[in-house]
């Protein structure tokens, strides 16, 4: 039986592309793609596939936010990340939003199929090259040099700032999570209060160094 | 749509890819620069599909694809613009400058138009942007070996440069790349 698997990325040459070489490999189907976090969660409630290859540095909705929710919504999914990303805080925060593997863009397409094996065995598949990292956070976590996520955003709470810090308007944010204007404002003044930071381009800068949006590279 | 030869110059024909030799059963050569490589593998996997052309040759620097170029003189690089060490705007200037026949596609992520220009300034005649389909990078490597411009969607509409090497936009009159 084929391992269903969705692509989520939001360059479409790069979803084309993959599609190209993972459906050249025996055993596996590409059962849909989404082009952003939050296209992939409601995708992946309609497909329902075996493997999510998830890129971190996405629109609307962030890889890591975007895996939290589709593990929640489905359990024993496997998702597998493929970013460009190489910092602590996408790496560990993959993981700790339910990620089975971590890998580079710049590794090659066989890592992946490797990766893809090794998930679907339900072992976790860490990229020899994002190990380091990994091992130096968990030594840092081990020495109480670094205290974990002080981040004290709620899920919803990361929602807002991501849209907030991408341009969108309070209403446009409403509209997009299905809310009053009012419970936008209200999620808006507790992000501000818990971070103590009180203007957007503070905003701004603590979410790119949370990895919750990004620089288009 | 694409601006394919928008301007004032020769139309894009694909009589003009078959009068040069190329898809007769010789196909259009390309190198591919990125720094990642499983786009490079992704498009190298989509082009392999086309029978007119042929991925020649990877590279994963603006460097690397200097030397692709000196050895294998291919008829188009795909040029990442936003690379470690030697960057593609830099690489395409001299790839130009020592085998101007080469063409040049740009393909970023990259839509500003700071960049689309800088690429345009070191010689580039394509500019394509990785959140397009692969449809659109197909046209535009068939467009550029006709001596065309290709300016993929999303650019805010720029077509190319005229004489004088400014930007013009879609309607404008272009010079040859």
């Amino acid at each position: 039986m084929s391992v269903r698997i969705v692509l989520v990325d939001d360059h479409k040459i790069v979803r084309d592309g993959l599609r190209s070489l993972l459906e050249s490999e025996e055993e596996i189907e590409v059962v849909a793609e989404a082009e952003d976090g939050r296209q992939a969660v409601e995708t992946i409630r309609q497909s329902r596939p075996d493997i999510v290859i998830m890129d971190v540095g996405l629109p609307e909705l962030n890889g890591i936010d975007a895996t939290r929710q589709i593990v929640g919504v489905a359990p024993g999914i496997k998702v597998i990340a493929l970013s460009i990303h190489s910092d602590t805080q996408f790496v560990s925060g993959m993981f700790s939003a339910g990620a089975s593997a971590y890998l580079l863009k710049n590794s090659a397409f066989e890592e992946l199929v490797l990766a893809i094996s090794e998930v679907m065995t339900d072992q976790i598949y860490l990229s020899p090259r994002v190990a380091g990292v990994v091992v130096e956070d968990y030594v840092q976590h081990l020495s109480g040099i670094k205290s974990p996520d002080s981040g004290a955003l709620t899920e919803r709470e990361r929602e807002v700032l991501q849209l907030l810090v991408e341009g969108k308007a309070t209403g446009q944010v409403a509209h997009q999570l299905n809310v009053s204007p009012k419970t936008v404002a209200t999620h808006r003044q507790h992000i501000m209060d818990k971070l103590d930071i009180h203007n957007l381009p503070d905003l701004t800068k603590y979410a790119l160094r949370e990895g919750l949006t990004f620089l288009d590279e | 749509m694409p601006s394919t030869c928008a301007g004032t110059f020769v139309p894009y024909r694909y009589e003009r890819v078959l009068e040069s030799g190329k898809g007769k059963g010789l196909s259009i050569r390309i190198v591919i620069v990125d720094d990642h490589a499983s786009l490079r593998q992704s498009v190298c996997s989509l082009l392999r599909q086309e029978s007119d052309m042929e991925v020649v040759a990877e590279a994963e620097n603006g460097s690397e694809a200097l030397d692709r170029v000196v050895a294998l003189n291919p008829d188009v690089v795909l040029m990442d613009v936003r690379m470690p060490g030697m960057d593609g705007v830099e690489a395409t200037a001299a790839i130009r400058y020592s085998h101007p026949e080469v063409k040049v596609i740009a393909l970023s992520v990259h839509a500003d138009p700071s960049f689309v220009k800088g690429m345009i300034d070191a010689g580039a005649s394509g500019y394509v942007l990785k959140k397009r389909a692969f449809d659109e990078l197909k046209m535009a490597v068939r467009a550029v070996v006709s001596d065309c411009w290709f300016m993929g969607n999303g650019l805010g509409g720029i077509a190319g440069v005229d004489a004088n090497g400014e930007l013009v936009y879609e309607g404008g009159h272009l010079t040859a790349p």
